[in-house]
């Protein structure tokens, strides 16, 4: 069976390396096109040559020497071509007589092939898979699809050719985005300054690499996606710009124009990491975790056209929203630490451009929002895929002002206090992460009090008083992940694993706990 | 003076996909019997293998057109395991589980998940028993054959 080597998947994916030769395919026709080519572009330039390569070796190998074909004879001194041996190429030294009951008489060739002795049939009556065509070999070729062989080892390709221009010198590359440094259009610092401007005056943006090209008066001979990749090039360089646009898109903003809460994390959202023992934690709790969804604990993305959250006390505070395992896949997010969003909000037909900033696991940008609409601690908040990818709908339960029985927390003589009072809550809420107050400069300074003690320490300042709103004297776990997360960012891991290790808080079944005194050792 | 360069010995690590046979010449070397073993080992009756009036047969690669030269008991062997159902693989014991597998593919080599997927057992597994220093009834890698 004819079968080219680059049909194989040890030929593209077990012993595939790129040669000098590729590189030099692609650099003459990047200087070819002139315009910034894909890592796929690229990889298919690379597949074609492949081919093109092998055919043509067949095609030089073949001009002296016969393909062999079992049903053929042949003559000492014979030059074959075998095509079921990778097209290897070998010498008929000697025939012979052969037999076998099945097939009865036929010659046999001895042929040596590398220096090697091997033995070939011929002269065959009978049926053999290599009679079935009388094809020139490379006519093979004519057949090779090199989408398909894209599409089927593309992927490892990809990864080996951009690990090679990588490492090399004459090649740039935005993301996935390649092009050569000689064509590289040379953006000056007067170029910089103009984009700096030009976003200025478009109140630090996000603008298209587009939009601000067309202030920089380029020279109008110049390929305008030659422009386009040197400018972001240097932009990318420069650290008064940043890329904000979602993964697949470009736009840029100007860094010092970005709120705050954008280039630092707001001091609440900060997480420092705590370490718990995992073992503790057994399936009932990690439920809960599931269940509570912070962006802290460690859960797998879920891929949804609908994500939710329920508020804790720093996002409401801070008017972000976590960027938990519900909501990450509906962010699209890009190689760029931040990225601009638009939020609708379905309702009231407004539009709310966000921050997503990805390391630090949140979305900024809803403080005014969560003041006008009167959102509290607890409630769901729903985000849904949206016009176009940078545009996604806000969306929460809508209430009329019901008068509620919350908890409230407040500060006095220095001890955290809390209380059930009747409120209006215009918003849906799950009532037992609902933990309101009205005292956040009291609760501010509480908070840095409260961050050099152990986080059992923690618990034993608010799980009593929290405790005495129930007539059982408990708690539950729900609502103390709310009420600890108004002294310190904890993800509930490590709280429920205290909770849990601690032989002062008693767990009393239903997710309940209670704070037993007499344990205590006053850590 | 320099000291001369050795060259590394090129070391050939049986993979996954590395093929397997039975090489013959290891029974011709051995002090065993290829015949006697067949017989009583696989429990393979005399009267079930076809008489054969020739010392040597040469049987053809079905991909390759490659011909290989072997006596006319090996080949007699291979006409009959070829023509069984895979049953004996449940009868016999890894190793001769193995040789009858390959038997059965008219001793065309064979790559150890090939091999696994026949016999039922894991690939590691194969490729451990046939690739250590033992050579079982004569079943080695092929390297570099093609």
């Amino acid at each position: 069976m004819i079968r080219p080597q680059t049909q194989t998947k040890e030929y593209w994916v077990d012993d595939f390396q790129i040669t000098e030769a590729d590189v030099e395919q692609i650099y003459n026709h990047l200087l070819e096109v002139e315009v910034p080519q894909t890592t796929q572009q690229l990889a298919h330039i690379v597949f074609t040559h492949r081919v093109n390569e092998e055919r043509n070796r067949l095609a030089q190998k073949m001009s002296s020497r016969k393909m062999y074909q079992p049903k053929n004879s042949y003559e000492v001194g014979d030059e074959l071509i075998f095509p079921a041996l990778k097209f290897k190429a070998g010498v008929v030294k000697a025939i012979r007589d052969g037999y076998n009951p099945q097939d009865g008489q036929f010659d046999v060739l001895q042929v040596e092939i590398n220096g090697k002795e091997r033995e070939f049939a011929a002269t065959l009556t009978q049926e053999h898979v290599l009679n079935l065509t009388d094809n020139h070999p490379t006519e093979v070729f004519d057949e090779i699809d090199v989408d398909e062989l894209l599409a089927q080892f593309g992927e490892a390709v990809m990864a080996t050719l951009y690990e090679k221009l990588d490492s090399m010198e004459d090649f740039v590359h935005l993301a996935q985005l390649w092009y050569v440094k000689a064509l590289m259009v040379d953006i000056n610092i007067g170029h910089l300054h103009l984009s700096e401007a030009v976003l200025e005056m478009h109140e630090g943006g996000a603008l298209s690499t587009d939009e601000i090209m067309v202030h920089l008066d380029m020279d109008p001979r110049l390929k305008p996606a030659a422009v386009r990749f040197s400018l972001d090039y240097a932009l990318l360089k420069d650290e008064r710009f940043d890329e904000v646009a979602p993964a697949e898109e470009i736009a840029w903003f100007l860094r010092r124009m970005q709120p705050d809460e954008v280039q630092t994390p707001p001091e609440k959202l900060v997480y420092e990491k705590i370490h718990y023992d995992n073992a503790l934690l057994g399936p009932h709790l990690r439920l809960l975790i599931q269940e509570l969804d912070d962006e802290w604990s460690d859960l797998t993305a879920l891929k949804r056209d609908v994500g939710k959250c329920h508020l804790i006390y720093p996002h409401r505070l801070e008017g972000t929203l976590p960027l938990n395992a519900r909501m990450r896949s509906l962010f699209p997010l890009g190689t760029s630490p931040h990225q601009q969003y638009t939020l609708i909000d379905r309702k009231a037909d407004e539009k709310i451009p966000v921050w997503v900033v990805q390391e630090h696991r949140y979305v900024y940008g809803l403080r005014d929002w969560y003041k006008s609409e009167g959102i509290p601690i607890g409630a769901e908040i729903t985000i849904s895929k949206g016009p176009k990818a940078d545009t996604l709908y806000l969306d929460y339960e809508r209430r009329k002002g019901q008068k509620e029985w919350v908890r409230l927390a407040s500060v006095a003589d220095g001890q955290i206090k809390f209380e059930h009072k009747r409120r209006s809550v215009s918003a849906g809420f799950d009532d037992l992460l609902i933990v309101g107050t009205d005292f956040i400069a009291a609760l501010d300074m509480m908070w840095r009090k409260m961050s050099t003690r152990t986080l059992a320490k923690l618990i034993a300042i608010v799980l009593p008083p929290l405790a005495e709103l129930n007539p059982q004297n408990t708690v539950h776990s729900k609502t103390l992940y709310s009420a600890i997360n108004m002294l310190r960012r904890v993800p509930p891991e490590p709280l429920f694993a205290e909770l849990v290790r601690h032989p002062a808080f008693e767990a009393v079944g239903d997710d309940y706990w209670r704070f037993n005194h007499q344990r205590w050792q006053g850590e | 003076m320099p000291r001369p360069k050795i060259a590394a010995p090129k070391l050939q690590v049986p993979t996954a996909d590395t093929r397997f046979h039975i090489d013959y010449s290891w029974w011709e070397e051995s002090n065993l019997d290829l015949e006697a073993y067949v017989i009583s080992r696989l429990n393979v009756g005399q009267e079930n293998l076809i008489e054969l009036d020739v010392e040597q047969v040469d049987i053809i690669d079905p991909d390759t057109g490659e011909v290989r030269l072997v006596n006319g008991f090996q080949y007699v062997l291979q006409t009959y395991f070829s023509q069984q159902e895979d049953d004996f693989i449940n009868t016999t014991s890894f190793v001769d589980a193995v040789f009858c597998v390959l038997l059965a593919n008219a001793n065309r080599p064979m790559t150890a998940n090939q091999i696994a997927k026949r016999v039922g057992r894991p690939a590691d597994v194969v490729l451990k028993t046939l690739s250590g220093p033992t050579v079982y009834q004569g079943i080695r890698p092929l390297f570099d054959e093609d």
